[in-house]
């Protein structure tokens, strides 16, 4: 107990020099030989086993391929990949991907599996929870976030649309209301996202496209409200459209009522839903990349006193405390000295969300005849991302002090029996010791959106992405074939 | 002794490393009846899709429109199945459904089933092909198929309520049996389903 005492005090000591902490995912893996034999077997052990690379990391070069407006090519490098059909980020990865890559029909195949293997992931196994305490979080399988699997029904909507086929792009709109419903009536494990403004806006169009008006009106409401929460929690307000588009609605399934008091809110309603009673093209713009997940690793190594003054002293710790201060200062070798040996490492590692570099700042679509409009953000992903993690983090950090816990009583344990198995217990305890940085890398950071007025017929636009200060970074075209009834859809993806 | 003690916290760590490495699955391929009722996720499928059809039709076949028929008109009704809207929240394969429809009537005896538009389509391309290409014994004439006299329409709707693991899955299909010269609907059949789908929040 005495020596236990001793072994975290000079640990404390020693703790400013030598914790590690890694952030930004590079410069981690490499050997610490400077900690002496024992330290060095341990860590190099650990790194063996655990690997060094994030979640990020192993898709790096799908990444750049993305960057470089290389989708196809993203598509098959990460189709190189094992294939793991259980595995719910792989599908939510591989349906984005094969969706950029114009693959429309296999991208419906992945996220329908998708799908599945989320409904089935809410059973939880026991002995998984239980093996995640004494390893890692990494080995429960993914159960992603709400926003990741609420956007497998934007995604699959447009492929739907894209091949042509409007009722299975309704029948997605149908499954994203119902999990937003789910999610509405969850009472256990609640998070601020309940409801997808957004998603709401898109299925409502949908809906309004087909004909049919009362679901539209009620997504329009459910839309109308969600922004209200979007507005408090990420700064992002409704579009004007929708106001528009909401009142509109009402009136054509007879909600006069409800449409007037609309109308008391936002007095220059009516001129703006006149002219959106006409739109009948609305384009989408996806700028960046959504926050990823890196991870944090506090390496502490936790010494020995062999200085036989101290180390059978009873109550001495404030007289040792003071001698080791005296005697080290800031000598971050102190390890190296003869009166101190390794005793054994501790190693915590937690996720932590990290922003993507994103160069868009503004988007801007012009028609053939110059006219100029600014679409407005109607996705604030990366801020949805950035929340929910939060959300996340104290169950987080509850489980890896847990886990340490578990660790440190097991080598503990072990040491006691005998002191070479104490060791292995240490190189297995730092090894499994691995943040779980998995998370959906592909989605954008943000969704904008126009809605136009054209005249039937085929029309060129151009979507252009811009930076601080206006900067045009990227141009996009984008071909719409506006129709007299109905709504064409359109979306534009831009990495920068 | 300390063989044994050494031994336990080892079979221990082992554990977990297996635990880590996860385990090992074999694909199993077993060929069973098609008309074996199989339930895996819980969503529509093949049983669905034939139990509706065949108990629809049956109903349909049922009722006083079809003697009616027959005794003004003394023949069979001929009948073109139309458009099933598909208004659930799950991607029902409609042509599979629309195709146990027809079979079903075809299989009846009763009435007569004409091609769908696309079908009718091809069937056209392929007698304008003729024309060119076939000898004249074996060449089919335009204008003589034979026009529907009732158009089959409908849709499936669902509605699903959820709490925790467990979910209600409730379809309803409702068809209705148009004469195509009156617009007079001649029958209107529904067909119900449903479903518990039950999850446990925890498994060993």
């Amino acid at each position: 107990m005495r020596n236990a005492t001793k072994s975290r005090l000079a640990s404390t000591l020693a703790l400013p020099k030598n914790t590690k902490t890694r952030m930004g995912g590079r410069g981690f893996c490499r050997a610490y030989s400077t900690f002496g034999g024992n330290a060095a077997t341990i860590i190099v052990a650990a790194l063996a086993v655990s690997g060094c690379g994030t979640h990020s990391e192993s898709l790096t070069n799908v990444r750049e391929s993305l960057l470089a407006g290389r989708t196809e090519a993203a598509y098959r490098e990460f189709a190189k990949k094992k294939e793991k059909s259980d595995d719910l980020l792989y599908l939510l990865e591989r349906g984005y991907l094969a969706h950029e890559a114009g693959q429309y029909d296999s991208s419906n195949i992945a996220f329908d599996a998708a799908e599945l293997r989320a409904e089935e992931l809410y059973t939880k196994s026991i002995s998984g929870e239980v093996a995640a305490l004494i390893t890692s979080d990494n080995v429960l399988p993914y159960r992603g976030y709400p926003h990741e699997l609420v956007m497998i029904h934007y995604y699959r909507a447009f492929n739907y649309l894209m091949l042509g086929q409007r009722d299975g792009a309704l029948v997605e709109a149908r499954k994203a209301n119902q999990r937003l419903a789910v999610l509405q009536d969850a009472k256990e494990g609640k998070t601020t996202y309940q409801n997808d403004a957004f998603m709401q806006y898109f299925t409502a169009m949908l809906y309004e496209a087909e004909g049919e008006h009362n679901d539209a009106a009620v997504a329009y409401r459910d839309a109308h409200r969600g922004y209200e929460t979007y507005a408090e929690l990420y700064g992002t307000a409704a579009p004007p459209s929708l106001i528009a588009d909401f009142h509109a609605a009402l009136l054509r399934v007879g909600a006069a009522d409800e449409a007037g008091t609309l109308l008391e809110r936002y007095p220059s309603l009516q001129k703006e839903s006149d002219l959106r009673m006409h739109a009948n093209a609305v384009v989408f713009i996806e700028t960046g990349f959504t926050p990823y997940l890196d991870a944090v690793d506090i390496t502490i190594p936790v010494f020995e006193e062999t200085d036989s003054k101290f180390r059978d002293c009873k109550g001495c710790e404030n007289d040792y405390a003071d001698v080791l201060v005296s005697r080290y200062h800031h000598n971050i070798y102190s390890w190296r000295r003869r009166d101190l040996s390794l005793d054994h490492v501790l190693h915590f590692s937690f996720p932590m969300m990290v922003d993507f570099p994103t160069e868009a700042y503004t988007v801007t679509v012009a028609c053939a005849t110059g006219h100029a409009l600014a679409p407005v953000t109607v996705e604030p992903l990366d801020a949805i991302a950035k929340r929910s993690f939060d959300e996340r983090i104290p169950k987080i950090l509850v489980k890896t002090v847990a886990r340490a816990l578990i660790k440190e009583f097991a080598r503990v344990q072990a040491k006691k029996e005998d002191k070479a198995l104490g060791a292995l217990v240490n190189i297995f305890n730092v090894a499994t010791e691995r943040a779980d940085t998995r998370s959906c890398l592909f989605f954008p950071n943000t969704i904008w959106m126009v809605q136009l007025e054209l005249p039937p017929g085929r029309h060129d636009l151009e979507v252009a992405v811009r930076g601080v200060g206006g900067t045009e970074i990227e141009r996009v075209p984008v071909t719409l074939d506006a129709p007299k009834n109905g709504i064409v859809f359109a979306r534009v993806r831009s990495f920068r | 002794m300390k063989g044994m003690r050494i031994a336990r916290p080892a079979a221990i760590l082992t554990a977990a490393a297996l635990m880590i490495a996860g385990c090992s699955s074999k694909t199993v391929v077993t060929r069973v009846d098609t008309d074996e009722q199989i339930d895996l996720s819980g969503r529509w499928n093949d049983t669905d899709s034939r139990m509706v059809s065949e108990e629809m039709i049956k109903d349909c076949l049922n009722h006083p429109w079809l003697s009616e028929h027959m005794r003004e008109k003394a023949k069979k009704p001929v009948v073109i199945v139309g458009s099933v809207r598909n208004k659930s929240l799950e991607h029902i394969p409609v042509a599979t459904f629309v195709g146990d429809i027809e079979r079903a009537y075809v299989n009846s005896g009763q009435v007569q089933v004409v091609a769908s538009a696309v079908e009718r389509e091809d069937l056209r391309s392929e007698k304008r092909d003729q024309r060119i290409n076939a000898t004249e014994e074996t060449l089919k004439e335009m204008g003589r198929e034979s026009g529907a006299d009732y158009m089959l329409i409908g849709e499936i709707n669902q509605i699903i309520d959820s709490e925790k693991g467990e979910k209600v899955s409730y379809y309803q299909t409702d068809l209705t049996l148009v004469n195509i010269e009156t617009n007079i609907k001649t029958w209107l059949g529904q067909k119900k389903i449903k479903k518990f789908i039950g999850r446990s929040e925890y498994k060993p």
